[in-house]
């Protein structure tokens, strides 16, 4: 268990940023699993395959589920984490991860496995796995977890109708169709290892999501969106990566409020070939102050 | 382990029940790559011992794979 002091770097104009949360959860994830292998632990410098290339975590993907808005998050509060860790076979490695007080707690699911690069500077990436003679130390699971069969459903396109906190919709259509080209920045979206950071799916989809709803009017136009919502749930699905300097197109299909909640679902995709790189779903409370 | 139960497995994994899959290339099966590691994990979890890397990218295709696994 670690304690967290809430100060301003982890906070954007909205409260507690959902994106300095999932690079604190991803790093916990991360230190759990090192902490699980081998007699006591390896750091990220011996996490290698057989071939002795490094390994690095990839993100298949995260479930998110926020007691309060994020927005309600002060100044000063102070939070525990507390992490869950689970493997599947070799291969995945499942935690649930909560970050509360005594008023609220965001508990974030992540699934990831390992990938290593193929060729320095570019993001020709494999899939390997740590060395064959490292003990995994954590619980193993005797399944795959739901989030893995979920992802799976999405990537095969046999997911018909998307469940997302009791809301029910077709995740193939494309109710808006609003698209915008981005490229993301090499200075805040990009990590050292040269690859699109998993964090910065969710905060690029939210960035384009703010300009495609104030370009096309979809909510209070005296207000901006950032600050007449705040994220409560967010599912994301993480497919392909990005080389650094290149574009993507991010579609936002859906926009449906629903009560005091808008569901937001964003798809984005490589600009020069088409391939999809992540489906984010995310559900957003309306704050006082709102319009219809 | 049985040639069936290996199928069992792989029905677990991506719902096919045809037998003529043990034979496709696994580039031409209806498996992506995240489909062949959990195929991975649910083989090492079934048989308790871990597929070392060399092992389980020479199978190019599900029955080389069935037969490395009982190797």
């Amino acid at each position: 268990m670690s304690d967290t002091v809430i100060h301003l770097p982890q906070t954007d104009a909205t409260g507690l940023s959902e994106n300095w949360l999932f690079k604190h959860c991803g790093e916990m994830h991360w230190d759990y699993l090192c902490a699980a292998m081998g007699v006591s632990g390896v750091n990220s410098q011996e996490m290698r395959d057989d071939a002795g290339k490094r390994l690095y975590p990839t993100f298949v993907a995260i479930r998110g589920r926020y007691a309060t808005p994020l927005s309600l998050v002060r100044m000063d509060q102070r939070f525990q984490t507390t992490v869950e860790l689970t493997h599947f076979g070799r291969v995945f490695f499942h935690s649930t991860i909560s970050f509360g007080n005594e008023e609220t707690r965001f508990e974030l699911e992540m699934l990831t496995t390992f990938v290593a690069r193929n060729k320095n500077g570019l993001n020709d990436l494999h899939q390997s796995l740590p060395s064959s003679n490292l003990v995994y130390n954590s619980r193993p699971l005797n399944s795959p977890p739901p989030l893995l069969k979920l992802s799976q459903a999405l990537r095969h396109g046999e997911v018909m109708e998307y469940d997302f906190l009791g809301y029910h919709f077709a995740l193939s259509e494309d109710a808006l169709g609003l698209q915008m080209s981005f490229e993301p920045s090499p200075y805040i979206d990009y990590n050292g290892a040269g690859l699109l950071y998993f964090a910065a799916y969710p905060t690029i989809a939210d960035t384009i999501e703010r300009r495609l709803i104030g370009k096309h009017h979809l909510a209070d136009a005296a207000r901006d969106w950032a600050a007449q919502s705040s994220t409560i749930a967010r599912d994301v699905f993480y497919y392909r990566n990005l080389d650094l300097g290149k574009n993507l197109i991010a579609t936002l299909k859906r926009f449906d409020r629903v009560g005091e909640n808008v569901i937001l679902h964003t798809l984005l995709t490589n600009e020069v070939d088409g391939a999809p790189l992540a489906e984010i779903i995310t559900a957003k409370r309306l704050l006082d102050g709102s319009t219809e | 382990m049985t040639e069936t139960e290996f199928m069992e497995i792989v029905c677990e994994v991506r719902n096919i029940h045809d037998p003529s899959f043990l034979d496709i290339p696994l580039e031409a099966a209806p498996f992506d790559s995240l489909d062949l590691l959990e195929l991975r994990a649910s083989l090492e979890t079934r048989l308790q011992l871990p597929l070392t890397d060399e092992k389980f990218n020479s199978a190019s295709t599900l029955r080389d794979l069935y037969l490395l696994v009982n190797k």
